[in-house]
């Protein structure tokens, strides 16, 4: 990743941005130290290793995202290892286990920030706020729909809409985004008072 | 500011793309403005929701960044080892020895049976939907030879010739390129046919497409795929596919996913 990002900025611009290659390779470069890390720390097996570190992997990436990560004080690959510390002692004492917890303690863990927030994935796995969105957004006709999927689910920039749907230039991108932001605010709105009426 | 630009702003504020000048600005408003205020909310409300979705969209991918790590050809894959060992080298290796003798026979027999039973389940599951090629490649400006070679082909895939269509299919692929269709037709023939390795090389290539055009095709791809490795007994990248099948939106194997994962 250093090779690729001159610092830690650029890097951070990139998670932020959603570039796919910098993710991809991003996960490729901490998998492999982070499942030698936890497997040192402690006793869980590959399925929950694996587990974890895309949790983390995914906090990081939303942490980035949502502006709570501007700035590295340590490597990319420490922070991983913090959230990831705490995601472990969550995910164990969950599992009622004492013997694992002592060795949070141990020299591979230590040094890691303890109280990195990791409640932040729990905020988007509210499943009854998703099926809410995904009701509003199938009402949408094409090629908005696609439009809105496009920029707000895939991650796509105007630029790249403009070459994939054919619009003539990002101004007109960014106006039917709006238009459409707008109507599915009511949408939802709508669809509330519905829900409230019942 | 007119419309487009106030929902921008709203946007940037989402998404903490303001300075922090701006956002002291924006939170500033935000107190004395109630009606914007609430305006925001609803705005963040939904922003949230469709972060819901990306997040959603961000797990898949990772899913299938995953099976990757799982396919006969990656790298080797880090053992899973606890801690240092205090035992010598010798001691270690009469220990793995003896424990060798005690655990093969049972696991091979355990191995076996746990062979046989995925090769059932993969029987159980294995029908792969009719070919549409034919239709694909008479709309596009290609029309030559290679049509009459991929009816005899679509046909052959249909009537579940898949000895006869395969050859057809890899030398329509080899002239004219390859897409997302034939590379999962491709790969459901050498599936059929046994060629479970080389199947699944193709099955990921149609997998990983990203054109929403064949959005069907690569669907049916990633649910074949899934299959290929429960034949070969994978069923970490098995189980992490059908996962992703199931956490994407509107996947068309969802059903059969969620299904399989439970007897898994």
């Amino acid at each position: 990743m250093e090779k690729e990002h001159n610092n830690d900025t650029d890097l951070l611009e990139a998670i932020k941005r959603g570039d796919p290659k910098t993710m991809e390779k991003l996960y490729g470069d901490l998998r492999k130290p982070f499942i030698a890390w936890a497997t040192q720390s402690y006793t869980c097996d590959e399925e929950d290793i694996i587990e974890m570190f895309q949790k983390a992997f995914t906090i990081l990436y939303l942490n980035v995202r949502k502006g709570r990560l501007t700035q590295l004080t340590s490597s990319v690959r420490t922070y991983m290892f913090s959230i990831g510390k705490n995601l472990f002692r969550e995910f164990l004492r969950n599992k009622n286990s004492t013997t694992h917890i002592e060795i949070d303690t141990a020299l591979n863990t230590n040094l890691l920030d303890d109280n990195l927030d990791t409640s932040m994935l729990d905020k988007y796995q509210n499943v009854h706020q998703k099926e809410t969105i995904r009701d509003i957004l199938s009402k949408v006709p094409e090629p908005c729909n696609k439009l809105l999927r496009l920029v707000y689910i895939h991650d796509r920039t105007p630029k790249e809409i403009v070459d994939e749907l054919g619009y003539s230039d990002e101004r007109v991108v960014s106006k039917r985004i709006s238009v459409w932001l707008k109507n599915l605010r009511e949408l939802l709105i709508e669809q509330r008072k519905n829900q409230d009426d019942e | 500011m007119n419309e487009v630009e106030k929902i921008e702003l709203i946007e940037a504020y989402h998404y903490q793309r303001l300075s922090p000048e701006e956002q002291t600005l924006f939170e500033e408003l935000l107190a004395v403005d109630n009606d914007f205020a609430a305006e925001v909310r609803a705005y963040d409300e939904l922003l949230d929701g469709l972060d819901m979705l990306h997040i959603e969209d961000f797990e898949a991918r990772l899913q299938a960044w995953e099976a990757r790590y799982h396919t006969p050809n990656a790298q080797p894959e880090l053992r899973i080892e606890k801690g240092g060992s205090f035992l010598s080298f010798t001691k270690r290796w009469y220990a793995a020895a003896a424990l060798a003798c005690c655990l093969f026979l049972p696991l091979a027999y355990y191995g076996i049976m746990h062979q046989t039973q995925h090769q059932r389940t993969f029987a159980a599951h294995f029908a792969p939907a009719a070919a549409i090629v034919m239709e694909a490649q008479r709309n596009s400006s290609a029309v030559d030879n290679g049509i009459e070679q991929l009816t005899k082909a679509t046909h052959f895939y249909n009537d579940h010739r898949y000895s006869e269509a395969l050859p057809l299919l890899e030398a329509y692929a080899q002239a004219h390129g390859k897409d997302v269709r034939l590379a999962l037709y491709i790969g459901v023939c050498k599936l059929a046919l046994e060629q479970t390795d080389a199947a699944v090389a193709d099955l990921q290539w149609a997998a990983q497409s990203t054109d929403d055009n064949l959005a069907a095709s690569r669907a049916e791809a990633q649910w074949t795929l899934a299959l290929a490795y429960l034949r070969k007994g994978e069923i970490a990248p098995c189980k992490s596919l059908l996962q992703a099948i199931i956490n994407e939106p509107n996947h068309n194997y969802q059903k059969q996913a969620t299904q399989l994962l439970n007897e898994l």
